[in-house]
């Protein structure tokens, strides 16, 4: 066979060599231009510099074109419109929606433009130099700002792609800006006013917010509206957006500094907080906002008491009957303190007042009542107009419902019909035993004397007492508590949604204290709290913690 | 660096090994007499195969022999296999060249010798009367049609141009198939283009076995050719059934099945090398394949490696760098035991292309349009490279105690590597330049949507990624964390992906005659498999570092530092450079088979059955504590375990010696693969609910005839699957927040016909017409889970209004015909035309639930309003249906032979020579629906074109 010539030809050593040279020629040359392919070096940052000159203060723009929309021309001379300015104001919390704000020395102006992240690019002491002609300025519900023209010929925001190619970055941002410190009474809405101050960075000193320390900057997930108020009462309002990374927290307490922008919607002004470090310096103290009295609504601008509620429970113990005027012609004014509201979740929508005579369950349709009306929080309350009646059986304040039953009244009715005192009011615990707290029916003397009133049952025992717990989250439930022997009982209820439900009663003999309620045909004790119960045995949690006492 | 040294080390190795036994020539023949009259053992079709020695017959039993040689070089052909026509026989050709059939049934019977590289020679033979036929010495002639799965084989084993919207890239071509099957050999290089799968089938109906050992990936089950490297030669020996044919070597699939035979002494000896230019996703293919042969101390060697390179494909912002080794050895202890080593990698590294919208495509006026890179400092850069490695090793040991027993155990190796870039943002518009706010359509006002047009036509930093813009903000970062004290990491950056796998197999298979008619085929076989998944910082684009959290339950969750974590164990972790974040999850899976099955074969009747056992267990271990799962998501996880069956039946009817009738049948249930098989396991260790196997029922027929001048074979099934799941993932407009949406229960029903023919007009001059008339559909209404990665609602559940539609992203019309012509002075010419119709974009099915039907019906009467309600609800659920058309193919190669043995082969193909560059090859409905307003084109559709006319050029040089 010819194999011998085949074999001889491709063993020689020099082939050898000719194709290892090639292939591994072929690996290095690719393994070279593998890993040139992936390599990329970080360009340099550049620092921008703008090639533009500004011909134009910003009042001087604002002036010009005063008016609800107009496409900016050129300029008398033929030159292009040209402003510079600082960014005083961005979307870099989120409070703050597709704007960005900008100051020179004469005035400020915000700027819509629809895109999210302008921080990004767009940060707070950043130059930016505009050439404006071209661009869309109007007034949106009043707000003067620059943007493009809505299908319905009004403004609204402009394209990102349209503003980088109308504007140009001068220098690095974070440069300073100047904070125009205001007060809230000297705002003005003047024609001269508006134009210098719309859309400045501004500074209240000595503010406290409405409600500071109890409520968040917003509520139920909604844009929302708070109110900064200065020591005479004057009002600013403070919009908050649900985006906002400070949504959830907690208004500051007391009395500080906030920083803004001075924006305007609908003839007012409303501030926009740019981010959460623009509220500062609060000290934490209380502040009274009784002083002052606009927001305190209808009637009388002084009010003192001139019922007590007892005198009141036993004049109306009807169904239900709307509270008219004394025959003097005065509204029927209480005055008494929380003893009893949702603190913990098991009372739900009503606060019990109580003054030195009785108590009354009041309704109200609103949640975290406890927040504005904590334990001990005194208030008067005009009750003219309001409804008072009973509920199976309960006698309480309230409104009538559009089938004529008995139901809660609004939040408003309530705030603006009351006047909130000291936070510290005098509570009084009436000790009573299980006897009296069964016989509350609903008529009588120790109806009106003891329904909705603070008690305190002493030596008393759960009858499941270490057995179950105070509730159960998918029912309300009823549990027993019995005098020393078992011979008298009384229901104390624990709502599905209470925040000691999964408590565990407690064992041995002590003391409850809570609302004497009544709900055909039984009385019932509503515990405001966990530590309602107290002095036990031993007081033990499901969860292997013990309840502090 | 390391791979590569490795590689390189053991490919210096190769040569150190094959120098032995290389000091004298010495003819093999004459002088070492018997003791070098070992017989080559391989693992081929059914019937054995011994070199010298002659066995005895019995009446019955004729034996034929003879040797195959090259007709230009006279050196013998290894591994050429010769088909006894109509009875399933097959051999393969010794090292020598020489073989030997045995139990031929007598009679007339066509013997067809055909090797890789060469043109087929068919022998009729009259077998009557004889004992012992010998068919003498057969010429070969080298054969350089580059349509023929020869060894500078062009087309088959490129990833597409095209990956699919995951990044993965199923496999074009169709891998498996015998070397005899006109419809899958052409099929196979012909439709590619058009992502055609055979029967419409995933490509994980197909298995894929090397050396016996199974290499489909074990997470979903599609193997990965990619992991050849395009080392065509190396790979070249294929050993495969179409569909439900019954193969010798495994139990089979319903897609096929195909054994890579890489035992080096089925190489013929040589050194050939080729150097390549094409414009598709590279442009330059360098190869060399060096082939001892098998040596008279009984050692073989083979040994190849290839490059592929582009700095820039056809594809804009596309490279492509890709290298691979590969070494085989044997030992040929003595005439019952072989030894046979492989070990082969490919390292590749490639930048990606990805689908985009019409309208992007109209306004760049380029159906090859790249969303995924753009300008930096003046270079291009991708966001999406991917780069992949599985190095993998097989020891077997062949075994052949005696004639017509043949037992091939083996232990392989595979660690396979893949990880891909993307980018990534946090508190940032999304920077992706088709995003659909960037787009004009997104626009009513006329001048903002010229505006936007203007842009797109002329700005290319706006229709292409901007990287210098996300240096920017990064720097601002950094600056004002200087000057304002703040501690702010990148606001974009790049991050990579890594999907790595360690897989430790084992497999026996024995295939043994029972007598003269029956024979059986088992094996058994256990994989073991390590994957993890994690993803790692690998750019920070001039940041300081990237905080690991998660800002869409960053978002719904603001209160709730805990939920937002990735990593409760390393919270709100500051990555740089390199480190683990966002998940890190391992998934343990153990797959142990048992098969057998049953063949008898009689003159007039072929019939097989089949049994399989399977055992598929899988677990995932969380290395990550996640805040969305507090609980669930750290540490080892539930066992998961399915215990699979299936069966087969089938047979053929051999009417003559030409004219014959199959019938296939397939029932088996198939184990969730653990790839699919999670909610989302980055999160969490929750499987689907009521996970469950899939059925899978299949049945197949044929008429297959075959004369001189005409052959042909006309085929029909139908496959019904049932309790399949889909997942998909996106952003939920009406829950504004990202979901893992499940579909459940899906039926499914396949089902078409194929016909493959080939005429042979003059000997030279050949016709061939290949095609499939087919339908894949969903056939039922499956339940939807919406289930919410965030965990911020609990799962909800639908019903799916699927039934009918079909099942996209393959042709379910496709043709092929081509004239083919072996001139004089060895030039070869091809024209082929290929045609490809009813392909259909991918379903996103939240489109098609009662959610959708949900808008407002206009109307002042009753019946005006059921009138627009028939016409929005057909607008909203319309499957739009991919545009085809036809690609002429034209292909001429020429052969110089320099002397005997050392020959020159010149070919040039052009593709798509009337650059159709309207022909839509894949295409994909969003996942998200404009639930505010019902506008069914908020959303559109994202497709692939195919590229314009394509080259490929090769000269290879063999000596």
């Amino acid at each position: 066979m010819k194999n011998i010539n085949r074999l001889s030809i491709y063993s020689g050593l020099s082939y050898k060599i000719c194709s290892c040279i090639l292939v591994c020629t072929m690996i290095v040359l690719s393994n070279f231009l593998i890993s040139c392919e992936t390599h990329f070096d970080a360009p340099p940052y550049v620092v921008p510099s703008a090639t533009w000159q500004s011909n134009t203060t910003i009042l001087e723009l604002k002036t010009t074109f005063n008016n609800n929309l107009t496409v900016i021309g050129k300029k008398a001379n033929g030159e292009d419109y040209i402003i510079k300015g600082k960014v005083i104001g961005n979307d870099i919390s989120g409070n703050i929606y597709k704007n960005i704000m900008l100051q020179d020395a004469t005035a400020a102006i915000t700027i819509a433009i629809n895109s999210t992240g302008l921080y990004n690019n767009y940060h707070l002491g950043q130059e930016i130099v505009i050439n404006c002609t071209g661009l869309t300025i109007g007034k949106y519900s009043g707000l003067q700002q620059l943007g493009a023209e809505s299908s319905s010929g009004s403004v609204t925001f402009m394209e990102l792609p349209i503003f980088k190619s109308a504007s140009q970055l001068n220098g690095m941002p974070f440069q300073t800006v100047d904070t125009l410190s205001m007060t809230i009474a000297g705002l003005s809405t003047s024609s001269s006013s508006l134009l210098t101050d719309q859309s400045q960075l501004v500074v209240f000193k000595g503010v406290h917010f409405e409600d500071g320390g109890q409520v968040n900057f917003t509520a139920n997930d909604q844009r929302t509206t708070r109110y900064l108020l200065d020591a005479n009462g004057n009002k600013l309002a403070v919009l908050n957006s649900q985006y906002s990374d400070f949504a959830t927290k907690i208004l500051p307490k007391g009395v500080g500094n906030v920083v803004g922008i001075l924006s305007y919607y609908n003839s007012a002004y409303q501030l926009l907080l740019i981010q959460e470090n623009n509220c500062y310096d609060f000290d934490n103290s209380d502040v009274d906002d009784n002083g002052g009295g606009t927001d305190d609504g209808g009637g009388n601008t002084d009010m003192s008491a001139n019922t007590t509620i007892l005198e009141l429970k036993t004049q109306f113990q009807e169904a239900y009957t709307t509270i008219g005027t004394k025959s003097n012609g005065d509204a029927y004014i209480i005055k008494g303190v929380v003893v009893g509201n949702d603190v913990e979740n098991n009372i739900y929508k009503n606060l019990i007042l109580q003054d030195a005579s009785a108590a009354i369950t009041i309704g109200i349709n609103q949640t975290d009542l406890y927040k504005s009306y904590p334990i001990g929080q005194e208030v008067t309350i005009n009750c003219t107009g309001m409804v008072l009646g009973k509920f199976n059986g309960l006698q309480q304040l309230g409104a009538l419902s559009s089938s004529n039953a008995m139901t809660f009244m609004d939040y408003n009715t309530f705030t603006s019909n009351s006047e909130k005192g000291s936070t510290t009011g005098t509570i009084d615990t009436i000790k009573i035993d299980i006897v009296t707290a069964n016989s509350i029916g609903s008529g009588g003397d120790n109806m009106l004397k003891y329904q909705s009133q603070l008690i305190q049952l002493s030596s008393v025992k759960f009858k499941e007492g270490g057995i179950e717990n105070f509730g159960v989250s998918s029912a309300n439930t009823n549990r027993i508590l019995e005098n020393s022997d078992g011979s008298e009982t009384i229901i104390v209820r624990t709502s599905r949604y209470s925040m000691f439900v999964d408590i565990l009663l407690p064992s041995g003999t002590g003391n409850v204290v809570g609302i004497l309620s009544y709900y055909t045909p039984d009385s019932q004790l509503l515990m405001r709290m966990a530590t309602d119960a107290f002095g036990f045995t031993k007081l033990k949690s499901s969860r292997n913690e013990y309840v502090s006492q | 660096m390391n791979k590569f040294t490795s590689l390189l080390i053991l490919f210096i190795v190769s040569f150190t090994v094959s120098a032995k036994g290389e000091d004298h020539i010495r003819p093999y023949k004459s002088n070492y007499g018997k003791d070098l009259n070992f017989s080559l053992i391989t693992i081929s079709n059914s019937k054995s195969t011994i070199a010298s020695e002659i066995q005895s017959s019995t009446e019955k039993e004729i034996s034929i022999t003879g040797s195959v040689i090259d007709a230009m070089s006279s050196q013998p052909i290894p591994d050429a296999k010769i088909i006894v026509e109509g009875t399933g026989i097959t051999v393969t050709s010794d090292y020598r060249g020489e073989f030997k059939i045995n139990d031929v049934p007598p009679g007339i019977q066509e013997i067809i010798i055909t090797a890789p590289g060469y043109s087929s020679v068919v022998k009729q033979v009259d077998l009557s009367g004889k004992t012992i036929f010998s068919l003498g010495v057969i010429s070969l002639a080298v054969n350089i049609n580059p349509y023929a799965d020869d060894e500078d084989g062009i087309i088959t084993f490129d990833e597409d141009l095209f990956d699919d919207e995951s990044g993965s890239n199923q496999t074009i071509g169709n891998l498996s198939g015998s070397a005899d099957d006109l419809y899958s050999r052409i099929s196979g290089f012909a439709f590619g283009v058009a992502r055609y799968r055979y029967r419409g089938y995933d490509s994980r109906y197909t298995d894929v076995y090397i050396n016996g050992l199974s290499f489909n990936d074990p997470s979903r089950g599609r193997f990965n050719f990619s992991a050849l490297g395009g080392m065509n030669n190396a790979f070249r020996n294929k050993d495969g059934v179409t569909g439900m044919d019954m193969a010798e070597f495994a139990f089979g699939n319903i897609g096929g099945t195909t054994n890579i035979e890489t035992s080096a002494t089925k190489y013929a000896p040589g050194l050939r090398a080729s150097v390549g230019y094409t414009n598709r996703n590279y442009n330059w293919r360098g190869m060399v394949t060096y082939s001892t042969g098998l040596k008279p101390n009984g050692w073989a060697m083979t040994a190849s490696a290839i490059a592929r390179y582009a700095h820039e494909g056809i594809v804009p912002g596309t490279f492509y760098n890709s290298y691979g080794l590969f070494f085989s050895a044997d030992k040929v202890y003595d005439e019952k035991n072989t030894f046979s080593f492989t070990a082969f990698g490919s390292p590749t590294q490639r930048g990606q292309s990805a689908a985009s919208f019409e309208e992007c495509y109209k306004l760049t006026d380029n159906n090859l349009y790249n969303p995924n890179w753009g300008y930096q400092d003046g270079k291009k850069r991708n966001a999406r490279v991917a780069e992949s490695f599985d190095p993998s090793a097989t020891l077997n040991w062949y075994w052949k105690p005696r004639d017509n027993m043949r037992l091939n155990t083996g232990i392989g190796f595979r660690y396979s590597s893949y990880a891909t870039t993307a980018l990534n943002w946090y508190n940032a518009q999304d920077p992706r330049p088709d995003y659909y706010r960037r787009l004009p359509s997104y626009f009513s006002d006329p001048s903002l949507k010229e505006y936007y047009t203007q842009q797109w036509e002329h700005n290319v930093d706006f229709r292409q990624i901007d990287w210098d813009s996300f240096y920017r903000v990064n720097y601002l970062n950094n600056y004002g964390n200087s000057v304002n004290g703040t501690d702010k990491g990148s606001t974009y950056m790049v991050e990579k992906r890594h999907s790595n796998q360690t897989n430790l197999m084992f497999a026996s298979t024995l295939n043994t005659d029972l007598n003269n008619f029956m024979s059986i085929q088992g094996g058994i076989s256990c994989r073991w498999t390590k994957a993890n998944y994690y993803k790692t910082v690998d750019d920070l684009l001039g940041g300081e570092f990237w905080l690991d959290i998660d800002q869409f339950a960053e978002q719904d969750f603001p209160d709730n530092p805990n939920i937002l974590q990735n990593n409760l164990n390393n919270p709100n972790n500051k990555a740089t450079s390199g480190d683990k974040f966002g998940y890190y999850y391992s998934i343990y899976n153990i797959i142990t088979t048992a098969w057998m099955q049953n063949n008898i074969n009689l003159p007039q009747w072929e019939i097989y059955y089949g049994l399989f056992l399977k055992n598929y267990t899988f677990f995932r271990q969380g290395r990550m504590k996640n805040g969305r799962a507090q609980y669930n998501s750290y540490g080892k996880g539930q066992k998961n375990q399915f215990i699979n069956g299936a069966l087969k039946v089938g047979g053929t009817y051999k009417l003559d010696g030409r004219n014959f009738f199959s019938l296939n049948f397939m029932a088996e249930n198939n184990a969730p693969y653990f790839g699919d098989a999670y909610v989302s396991a980055k999160i969490k260790d929750d499987v689907i609910p009521n996970l469950k196997s899939e059925i899978v029922y299949s049945l197949d027929a044929s008429y297959k005839f075959s004369y001189k001048n005409l052959k042909g074979k006309i085929s029909g099934f139908l496959t019904n699957f049932s309790n399949q799941t889909e997942i998909s993932s996106f952003y939920h407009d009406a829950f504004q927040t990202y979901v893992n949406y499940i579909l459940t229960d899906v039926k499914k029903s396949f089902k078409g016909i194929e016909l493959g023919l080939s005429y042979q007009i003059i000997p030279d001059l050949k016709v061939t017409a290949v095609g499939t008339i087919a339908k894949y559909q969903y056939k039922n209404q499956p339940t939807g889970i919406t289930n919410y990665e965030n965990g911020s609602k609990p799962d909800t559940t639908q019903t799916v209004f699927l039934k009918n539609f079909y099942v996209g992203g393959t042709p379910q019309i496709a043709w092929n015909f081509g004239v083919s012509w072996k001139a004089p002075k060895l030039w070869f010419f091809d024209i082929n035309l290929s045609i490809f119709e009813q392909s259909y974009v991918t379903l996103s099915p939240i489109k098609r639930t009662e959610e959708a039907a949900k808008f407002q019906l206009e109307g002042e009467s009753l019946s005006e309003m059921m009138n627009y309600y028939d016409s929005k609800i057909k607008a909203i659920t319309h499957q739009q249906k991919l545009k085809g058309g036809a690609m002429l193919n034209l292909s001429v190669s020429k052969l110089i032979y320099i002397n005997r043995t050392n020959s020159l082969s010149i070919n040039v193909s052009l593709n798509n020579i009337t650059n159709n560059r309207n022909l839509q090859t894949g295409g994909y409905e969003q996942g998200r629906f404009d639930f505010s307003n019902y506008d069914e084109n908020k959303y559109p559709n994202k497709y692939y074109y195919a590229q314009g006319i394509n080259v490929f050029a090769n000269i290879g040089y063999r000596f």
